[in-house]
């Protein structure tokens, strides 16, 4: 609880400063819920996501600072994407693209697939800028330790104070017939990579700290929102 | 000071808080036989709604595709005013965004790209989409200046601050035969464009937008005698976590 109270006492001294020197101010939120088919909440957590990794970074500075991510060596001071499965990207330039519209572009997944948007696990390694992937990720379906994995929802829009919003939400159902314990939320982008092929890219991995206990017929939903504070 | 005094809360909150913070630095150096005449480092706090908007696009996956251009909406203005909308994220044009003619790097004698001077004295504002006055016009002719081409990107890793820069340097030289009077303003101007959203999972429009990203006014407007060369370096840089 206080270590809450400061993170968004923080949050607060930092949208001021941002504002102060006219920079952008990103942030990012990830909500967790479970409920019973009754309707019973078991689980609600609402926390600062402190979790943009090392592509989440590459690409602000490529798209701020026009720098292009072809460097060959993955660690400070270089700029390129790690895939989900730890390859480089190369070529020499890079954006994040395709529509929103529909599912299986940007951050949102069709149905039935993990490969990207947010995604759900049961690792419990400790967070590290460097995570290009879930430790274990939670397999899809309505076997033992499967979670029935539903399409991205639309993305929801909203400017208030200065603030851009977009709020990117998912569900995954517990058909299993027993209790699956959630350790980990990642959020995962198809990016395009060298002008003609895709990637999943990692953006943020947060570790749910204790774990979470999905029982059986329970529903997980997680919502992560963005947002960028603009200047008056 | 105060300005100051926000940098290192920002960094320090940004730090702990393991977010992003982003900076910019505009250089501004004036010489003529060897001698400095005017030689300026500052803070730039003038990124306009374009770059803001650019950044969200990217940062959230959101496609820039609103028709009114203002708060709350994700689009860019060019800079003729006219709106750049798809929807698609607005990105980097589809080439090496750090070779001539791409990205910030306006190539030699292209007065619409990159690094741009004004003699405007019009007040920065957030919504600047251009030069707030006439630009001085690339040539060697009477109140001219010789666009030079946008020195190679420089990118720099600081490890004890964590934060990586790039460079964006631009030479002017004033070929003209005579001073040019009234020099107010600089613009730094992108290509971005954007990629196609349904079909195949690859592919871009090629067709870019020039957009402003950053609009700063002089502290008071300055004369260019003849002769005399201008340097202006943009450095923008992210602070990383530890």
């Amino acid at each position: 609880m206080i270590r809450q109270f400061i993170d968004e006492l923080q949050g607060w001294l930092l949208k001021k400063s941002s504002l102060q020197l006219h920079v952008p101010h990103i942030a990012m939120y990830l909500d967790l819920e479970v409920r019973m088919p009754e309707g019973d909440t078991t689980q609600h957590r609402h926390q600062r996501s402190k979790s943009f990794v090392r592509n989440a970074y590459n690409l602000f500075f490529h798209t701020i600072a026009g720098y292009p991510m072809n460097d060959g060596t993955w660690g400070d001071g270089y700029i390129n994407m790690k895939n989900t499965g730890g390859s480089l990207s190369s070529g020499s330039y890079r954006g994040f693209c395709f529509g929103v519209d529909s599912n299986g572009q940007g951050f949102l997944s069709p149905g039935s697939a993990n490969d990207f948007g947010i995604v759900v696990g049961t690792g419990t390694g400790a967070e590290s800028f460097d995570s290009y992937a879930l430790g274990t990720k939670i397999a899809i379906g309505n076997g033992t330790g499967q979670l029935y994995t539903l399409r991205s929802e639309d993305p929801v829009d909203s400017y208030i104070s200065l603030t851009k919003e977009r709020t990117l939400v998912r569900y995954f159902n517990n058909n299993s017939g027993s209790t699956i314990s959630l350790g980990e939320v990642g959020l995962i982008g198809r990016v395009i990579t060298g002008g003609d092929s895709s990637m999943y890219a990692l953006f943020s991995r947060d570790l749910v700290t204790p774990a979470i206990s999905i029982y059986d017929k329970a529903q997980l939903k997680v919502t992560y929102t963005i947002s960028l504070v603009y200047p008056s | 000071m105060i300005d100051y005094i926000a940098g290192k809360i920002a960094r320090k909150t940004a730090h702990n808080l393991h977010l992003p913070y982003i900076e910019a630095h505009l250089e501004v150096e004036m010489t003529r036989d060897g001698k400095s005449l005017l030689h300026k480092r500052q803070r730039s706090k003038s990124f306009v709604r374009n770059a803001y908007n650019v950044l969200f696009s990217q940062a959230s996956a959101s496609e820039a595709d609103d028709t009114t251009f203002g708060a709350g909406y994700v689009n860019v203005k060019t800079i003729t005013g006219t709106i750049g909308k798809r929807d698609t994220p607005v990105s980097w044009i589809p080439n090496d965004v750090s070779s001539l003619g791409n990205g910030f790097r306006g190539d030699e004698g292209i007065s619409t790209h990159g690094i741009v001077l004004g003699l405007g004295t019009g007040a920065e504002s957030f919504e600047d989409y251009y030069l707030s006055g006439a630009v001085i016009p690339n040539g060697n002719g009477s109140g001219q200046l010789n666009y030079n081409p946008t020195e190679a990107l420089t990118k720099v890793w600081s490890a004890g601050t964590r934060t990586l820069s790039n460079s964006i340097k631009r030479y002017f030289n004033n070929n003209s035969g005579g001073q040019i009077n009234g020099w107010g303003e600089i613009i730094l101007i992108g290509k971005v464009n954007f990629a196609y959203s349904y079909g195949t999972l690859s592919g871009w429009y090629y067709d870019a937008y020039s957009v402003v990203f950053s609009r700063d006014l002089l502290t008071s407007p300055l004369d260019i005698p003849d002769k005399a060369q201008i340097k202006i370096v943009y450095t923008i840089s992210l602070v990383y976590p530890s």
